[in-house]
């Protein structure tokens, strides 16, 4: 075999993950016609970015903390919850639905930072309270922080009610564009904004910065790390609170684009992201990213053709994945 | 006067039920190479791992510039300047050559590039693969990129474990030089199978067994002496 076919089928190796993406993407054009498949390829990507956001904290925290945080998705939940709180406070004010454009970005803005806020206050308290007993041991993690999640909803409930609970999105962000038959929400493309942005700024820090060094020299050898002179436990917590803190951004900008939240809006979302990061490989953001896409595309293509089967593609894709390569896309 | 820079006395460490070290005494002199040998299984890697806070200590002491770090956290005893080069050629894979050395680079100053130079005169290859990954290095390569990151930042003690291990010849012998030249700029505690290695790179020595010290002294005199070399060593 020549060096060049040699170097040809390793390049397809490597981006295997985006080869599938794009079969997905064009599957669904056998059996959809082109105005519904832009539809549901803008609303597959923005749900897919909304998993991103949960999915590659998760990823991160497992790959450099080894700790599994069933918990996660209550994280995500409290993040809309904090959104819809700081929405309808600013709503009375007339910010939200009739306010300018300014007051309707900073709107925007003042809701995903209320989630981050949240986010992170929950994640600490849980990393300090909970995941610190429990380093080194998954059963106990599982168990734990599955337990910890239940707490969470339960207390989600207390604070803000067990029904579903309507939320205004800033003015600016609402409505859609037309484009002949084809019809694109605003905040979708607003959420795949806000993904992608999160994947360019996250492999900038982790490939450019000291930081982003210590973080991925972690995940891969913890002990390296410790023996050059790193305090292993300080960068484990500032990890879980950027991933606290990302699941939290998921949850605000969810909530933003179902208009709604209501607790158990996290343990959903949860399943997604589990798919994700078993796809994408355990500490790879990069990983995720592919991950989420092809979790959000493929579910929302079959949600449209055969309603009943959207998860079961999912949990199917991650099976096929998982038996070519079983560590994921990108891991490890 | 000869300057103990780390000393350990009647070291002890459990790992589980496991009695592992059952009393480990070393004296290390500043700048004087030291092997620490024995068989497999002897305590030779738990006790640099004890020495770096990885395994715990249940007694003893340990004391590094006269000051006690038993029982310190690994990145506490690091900052303190005490280098590990761990076994297995523990070098990070999906990070690159210049990563890996930014990686030991602690509050990165001009006095890192200048060791850096010297590095890169030691071992050229870790120039030419700079901007490789780590993971796509020869075995050798990978032990001269695990030595050369932990002499990078500014060490008063570099423990070395088993750098021959799974290496050709030809490479151990340019392994031997490197760790013969850093032997003048910080007190190299190198831990060896290979007999020749350890006593090219060591003036004195230790021979651990069952976890003790059992036996210490010269490297020029064990050379020469065989029932020692036999007794602990399996070799003559």
């Amino acid at each position: 075999m020549s060096s060049q076919s040699i170097l040809r089928q390793e390049n397809i190796k490597k981006n295997y993950g985006w080869f599938i993406v794009i079969v997905i993407c064009l599957l669904p054009l056998l059996k959809i016609s082109f105005d519904n498949y832009i539809t549901l390829t803008i609303a597959g990507l923005a749900l897919g970015m909304f998993v991103f956001l949960t999915a590659s904290g998760l990823s991160v925290i497992f790959g450099l903390m080894d700790v599994l945080n069933m918990a996660h998705g209550a994280i995500f939940a409290f993040g809309g919850y904090a959104s819809y709180t700081v929405l309808k406070r600013l709503g009375t004010l007339g910010w939200v639905e009739t306010g300018t454009l300014g007051q309707s970005w900073a709107s925007f803005g003042l809701g995903i930072l209320a989630a981050i806020i949240v986010g992170v206050v929950v994640g600490f308290i849980i990393e300090r309270v909970i995941i610190r007993q429990v380093y080194g041991d998954h059963l106990k993690q599982i168990l734990i922080t599955f337990g910890a999640s239940y707490v969470m909803v339960e207390i989600i409930k207390i604070i803000w009610g067990p029904n579903v609970e309507p939320i205004s999105i800033p003015d600016a962000f609402g409505g859609s564009w037309v484009l002949g038959n084809i019809i694109i929400s605003k905040f979708r493309i607003m959420a795949i904004f806000v993904g992608v942005l999160v994947l360019i700024v996250s492999q900038l820090v982790l490939k450019k910065t000291k930081i982003g060094i210590i973080v991925r020299a972690g995940v891969e050898n913890r002990e390296v790390v410790q023996a050059i002179g790193y305090n292993i436990n300080k960068i484990f917590t500032a990890v879980f609170l950027v991933g606290a803190a990302l699941a939290a951004i998921g949850g605000a900008m969810f909530s933003y684009n179902k208009l709604s939240v209501y607790p158990m809006m996290g343990e959903e979302q949860f399943i997604f992201a589990i798919i994700v990061v078993c796809i994408g490989g355990m500490g790879s953001i990069a990983g995720s990213f592919i991950g989420a896409i092809m979790v959000g595309l493929a579910y929302n293509y079959v949600a449209f053709l055969l309603p009943p089967l959207a998860l079961g593609i999912d949990i199917l894709l991650m099976a096929i994945i998982l038996l070519i390569k079983p560590k994921g896309m990108m891991g490890q | 006067m000869d300057k103990i820079i780390l000393s350990l006395k009647e070291v002890h460490s459990h790992i589980g039920q496991h009695h592992i070290l059952q009393g480990v005494s070393l004296n290390i002199i500043e700048k004087r190479p030291t092997a620490i040998l024995g068989r497999n299984g002897a305590g030779k890697t738990s006790t640099i791992r004890t020495i770096m806070g990885f395994n715990p200590l249940t007694s003893g002491s340990i004391e590094f510039n006269g000051e006690n770090i038993g029982g310190a956290k690994p990145f506490d005893v690091a900052r303190k300047g005490i280098g590990m080069v761990p076994e297995e050629m523990a070098v990070i894979r999906d990070l690159t050559v210049e990563e890996n050395f930014r990686l030991a680079m602690i509050n990165e100053n001009e006095g890192h590039w200048q060791r850096m130079d010297e590095i890169w005169r030691l071992f050229p290859a870790m120039k030419k693969f700079w901007k490789s990954k780590a993971g796509t290095l020869s075995g050798g390569q990978k032990q001269m990129l695990a030595i050369g990151r932990a002499f990078v930042d500014d060490r008063k003690v570099l423990l070395v474990d088993e750098p021959s291990k799974g290496l050709a010849p030809i490479v151990v012998d340019q392994l031997g030089e490197a760790l013969i030249h850093l032997r003048e700029k910080t007190t190299v505690i190198l831990i060896e199978q290979n007999f020749y290695l350890a006593s090219r790179v060591g003036i004195d020595y230790f021979i651990l067994d069952d976890g003790r010290t059992v036996h210490q002294g010269r490297m020029a005199d064990l050379v020469n002496d065989d029932a020692i070399k036999h007794k602990y060593l399996g070799i003559s």
